[in-house]
C-alpha cells in the first residue's frame, strides 16, 4: 500500500513538473501579413494567423498554427512552423522561419491546397514574456477555384488551378 | 494550459469547415470541351540569364454559328484576356491568338483586337491555363442546333528555322520578333449538330492563324510548323 501511494505521488509530481515545464516553454504568436504577388500571380493576399510554438532550446522553436488567408477566395491555412534565432536572445533578435501546411477552403466553389513559407525577421523584446516581431519572406499557396461566366448567350464554367507566389511582409506579437 | 486547449479546439474546428472537394458537376444540357495535352503542352519560355520557365499554351475556346459568325467565348487564357504578358517589353502580342481576337471583333484604342490591361476581356470566362489538359463546360442558351466549337492554341517563342526569331517584318514568316510567337497559333474546329444522335465530336485541325497577327484569317499552308502540332493531343466535345 505504501509503495502504491509513493508511486502515485511520484507520478503526480512528475506530471506536474513536466506540465509546468511544458507550459513554460510554450509561446503564442499572433501575426498579420500582406503579400506582394510575383509575376503571373495576381491579387494581394492577406493572412491573419495564430501560432503556438514550443521552445526546444533557447534558439529553436517549433509549433503549429492556423488562421485565415484571403486570395481570390478565403482559405483556412493550417501549418507546422519552425523558427530559429540566428543569435542568442537579446533585445533585438534575428530569426529565420520556415513553415509548411495545407489550406482548407470553406467556400463551396474553391478547394484548398498546400502552402509553404520562408522568412527572415527581427523580434524586439518588450518584456520577458512579450515580443513584437517583423519579417519578410516568400509564400506559396496552391488552390483551385470554380470560375463561372454567364451572359444572355452562354454559361461557361472551368476549374482554375492556381499556384500563387508572393513576397510577404509580416508583423506579429508573441506572448 | 487553458490557452493551449482553446487553441487546439479552434484549430480542429476550422479544419472541419472544409475539405478537398469536387468543384464542378457535369449537369444536363452541359457541353464539355475536353482538351488532352500533347507532348509540347509545356514550352520553355526564356526569362533572363538563360533561365527558362515551362509555360502552358495560350488557349481560346469560342463558338460560332453554322455560318461562321461569332457567338460567344467559352474560355480564354488570362494572359491574353488581361494583357498580362511576362517579359513582353511592351509587345501587345497580337500574334498570340489572332483568330479569336478578330472573331470576337472588339477593336481597342490602338487599332488592335487584343484586350488591354485597362480594358480586359470581361465578356468571357478567363483563367490561368492549367499545366495539363483540362475541360471547360458550357451551355448555349439561344437554342442553336448546329454550331462550331473553335479552339485556338499557341506558344510564345517556339521558333523554327522557317518561323525564325530574326525574320524580317516584311517576311510572311515574321511572328512578332524576339518576344513573338514563333510558330503561329493553330486553329481546331468541331461541327456540333444537336439534331444527330452523336454525343461526341472530335475537333480537327483546320489551319493556322496569321503569323504576325495582322488578320483573323485561317491559313492551310503548314510549312515550318512542327512542335506546335503536338501542343494538343486531342480535342473532344461531349454532350451530356
Amino acid at each position: 500500500m505504501k509503495r502504491i501511494a509513493l508511486f502515485t505521488l511520484g507520478c503526480i509530481f512528475f506530471q506536474c513538473s513536466f506540465s509546468q515545464n511544458f507550459v513554460e516553454k510554450l509561446r503564442y504568436q499572433t501575426e498579420i501579413a500582406v503579400g506582394f504577388p510575383l509575376p503571373e500571380s495576381h491579387g494581394t493576399p492577406k493572412w491573419l494567423c495564430q501560432k503556438v510554438m514550443y521552445e526546444l532550446n533557447p534558439r529553436l522553436m517549433c509549433g503549429f498554427g492556423a488562421g485565415i488567408s484571403r486570395y481570390d477566395k478565403t482559405l483556412v491555412p493550417m501549418f507546422a512552423d519552425l523558427q530559429w534565432s540566428v543569435l542568442r536572445s537579446r533585445r533585438f533578435t534575428q530569426f529565420v522561419e520556415a513553415r509548411a501546411g495545407y489550406s482548407f477552403a470553406p467556400s463551396p466553389s474553391a478547394s484548398g491546397g498546400s502552402n509553404i513559407g520562408l522568412g527572415i525577421g527581427t523580434s524586439f523584446r518588450l518584456s520577458d514574456a512579450h515580443r513584437i516581431y517583423a519579417s519578410v519572406g516568400y509564400e506559396y499557396q496552391y488552390f483551385c477555384q470554380l470560375k463561372t461566366f454567364e451572359s444572355a448567350v452562354v454559361r461557361s464554367r472551368f476549374v482554375e488551378k492556381i499556384g500563387h507566389n508572393a513576397l510577404s511582409a509580416t508583423v506579429g506579437f508573441q506572448f | 494550459m487553458r490557452k493551449f486547449v482553446m487553441f487546439i479546439t479552434v484549430a480542429v474546428g476550422l479544419m472541419q469547415t472544409s475539405c478537398n472537394k469536387k468543384l464542378l458537376e457535369y449537369e444536363s444540357d452541359d457541353v464539355r470541351v475536353e482538351i488532352a495535352e500533347g507532348e509540347e503542352w509545356l514550352h520553355d519560355f526564356p526569362l533572363f540569364l538563360g533561365i527558362k520557365k515551362k509555360n502552358p499554351p495560350q488557349i481560346a475556346i469560342w463558338i460560332e454559328d453554322s455560318s461562321g459568325r461569332y457567338v460567344s467565348t467559352i474560355y480564354v487564357s488570362q494572359k491574353i484576356a488581361t494583357e498580362g504578358w511576362l517579359s513582353a517589353n511592351g509587345n501587345r502580342r497580337k500574334e498570340a491568338l489572332p483568330c479569336w481576337c478578330h472573331s470576337r471583333g472588339v477593336r481597342y484604342d490602338d487599332g488592335l483586337f487584343c484586350p488591354t490591361k485597362q480594358q480586359p476581356a470581361t465578356d468571357a470566362l478567363t483563367g490561368a491555363t492549367p499545366r495539363e489538359g483540362f475541360s471547360a463546360y458550357f451551355r448555349e442558351k439561344t437554342g442553336l442546333q448546329r454550331y462550331r466549337v473553335m479552339v485556338e492554341v499557341n506558344h510564345s517563342t517556339d521558333f523554327t528555322d522557317v518561323y525564325a526569331e530574326d525574320a524580317a517584318p516584311s517576311s510572311p514568316y515574321y511572328s512578332g520578333g524576339k518576344e513573338g510567337s514563333g510558330q503561329p497559333a493553330l486553329v481546331y474546329m468541331a461541327d456540333v449538330d444537336l439534331t444527330k444522335q452523336s454525343r461526341s465530336f472530335t475537333a480537327s485541325l483546320i489551319g493556322h492563324s496569321s503569323p504576325d497577327g495582322s488578320d483573323g484569317g485561317i491559313y492551310t499552308d503548314m510549312e515550318g510548323i512542327d512542335s506546335s502540332l503536338r501542343i494538343v493531343k486531342q480535342i473532344t466535345i461531349r454532350l451530356k
